[in-house]
């Protein structure tokens, strides 16, 4: 596995075990010959047992973040998910698919378009109005890492998805990835945990809702669609990102 | 699942009042509070702009009428085009609907100020008589969840009058 880290913008790409070390180094629990931290001194990331400067307030976000993020983006070819820390600056740990990730530190106001970005948000046909329910089980196959599952869940949903044979279609040719944000965090002494889900393909997208009978497949708009991605964040934040920028993407 | 607020069926609770245009032909409600500017008379520019924020961005909507070449769809090209080229902006939606009454279309953009702020832009758009006629909502990108109910209810009260358009050079105005 490979660390790369560019000292002029502070653009670091690493695996999850060099990540790991970087976050702890913190806290003591880092041997100083260990070869992971190695690494991390080889490429200038870390100096003198401290992180480089750039790379110090999205690991203060990560060690004092006021909500965690995950972002799981699932299609015909992988499964990636991505990791944020919410705090007056955000980190963003975003998956490339090949065992590294990008690690950047960005103002809390640019995570729902690092959101947006990552799950490619954007412009799509309109479905007709409808609904259906899922199973849950067949969402658990399209998250799936195996792609046998996933394979299998594609051929479920683009049977479920007959009211829109255009969608079905699309899902049939690869056309499509689900998405699913996950927010959580502490308000009022108690955890609230959040989520956003979506089924994005190529004829359109459809919003997945909580019913009484289980999951529902709804038609949705970009426009709906981002509005809820900045609705599931915490309230608050953008006085948490106040007076900070973004540093790097 | 999803759990996650999205209830842009509300009703905003701001007073609104009628702002007028493009010699009284495009009309559109904005908050009676807010400060209300015409940016250019000649080519029919009106703003209205939320109070003071302490120097952090105030919510807008802007007015622009003119006249332009071509159908809808060209001057849309080329307004896409404009803005790639002005910032990175991220397109997040765009669909053909009825916009003042006539056939138009609506576009979700995000993007950067200049002051590192992140701003969603909503723009409606069509063109009567040759007149290119465009309502743009800009707002803090964090603060959407308590806008989106006073940018449907302003988009939703934009009326576009074919005759006054027809009439070219008549400067914008506000009404007293």
């Amino acid at each position: 596995m490979s660390v790369e880290f560019d000292a002029a913008n502070g653009t670091l790409r690493l695996d999850a075990e060099a990540f790991i070390t970087l976050a702890e180094l913190s806290s003591d629990a880092v041997d100083s010959c260990d070869t992971t931290l190695g690494r991390l001194v080889d490429v200038g990331a870390v100096t003198a047992g401290v992180p480089h400067p750039l790379l110090r307030p999205g690991l203060a976000a990560v060690a004092g973040s006021v909500a965690t993020l995950q972002v799981l983006v699932a299609g015909p070819e992988d499964v990636r998910l991505h990791h944020g820390w919410l705090a007056g600056d955000a980190a963003l740990l975003t998956d490339l698919g090949d065992g590294t990730y990008d690690f950047a530190s960005v103002s809390a106001e640019f995570v729902p378009e690092a959101i947006a970005r990552v799950t490619l948000v954007g412009p799509r046909p309109r479905l007709g109005s409808g609904s259906v329910v899922v199973d849950e089980a067949v969402l658990d196959d399209l998250a799936s890492s195996s792609s046998t599952a996933r394979a299998a869940g594609v051929e479920a949903l683009a049977g479920l998805l007959a009211p829109w044979p255009a969608a079905a279609a699309a899902v049939r040719a690869g056309g499509w990835h689900l998405a699913l944000v996950d927010v959580a965090f502490v308000e009022a002494g108690r955890t609230v945990a959040r989520r956003l889900a979506w089924l994005d393909t190529d004829a359109g997208m459809l919003r997945i809702e909580a019913d009484d009978h289980g999951p529902v497949l709804v038609p949705v708009s970009g426009t709906k669609l981002w509005r809820a991605v900045v609705a599931v964040l915490p309230d608050g934040l953008d006085d948490l990102g106040r007076g900070s920028v973004a540093r790097s993407a | 699942m999803t759990d996650a607020r999205t209830d842009s069926g509300r009703v905003p609770t701001t007073r609104l009042t009628t702002v007028s245009a493009h010699g009284g032909s495009v009309t559109f409600d904005v908050p009676a509070a807010w400060e209300t500017i015409v940016l250019s008379e000649d080519a029919g520019v009106v703003a209205a702009l939320e109070p003071e924020r302490a120097g952090l961005f105030r919510t807008n909507f802007v007015l622009t009428a003119g006249p332009v070449d071509g159908p809808l769809g060209d001057w849309q090209r080329q307004v896409a085009r404009h803005d790639e080229e002005v910032a990175e902006h991220l397109v997040l939606d765009h669909e053909e609907l009825g916009v003042g009454g006539h056939a138009g279309s609506r576009r979700l953009t995000t993007h950067w100020t200049p002051a590192r702020e992140s701003v969603t832009t909503e723009s409606w758009s069509t063109v009567v008589g040759g007149t290119g006629v465009t309502l743009t909502a800009n707002v803090g990108t964090l603060r959407l969840t308590e806008m989106a109910p006073l940018i449907d209810a302003v988009a939703s009260s934009l009326v576009v009058r074919e005759t006054g358009c027809v009439a070219d050079g008549v400067p914008g105005h506000v009404p007293a």
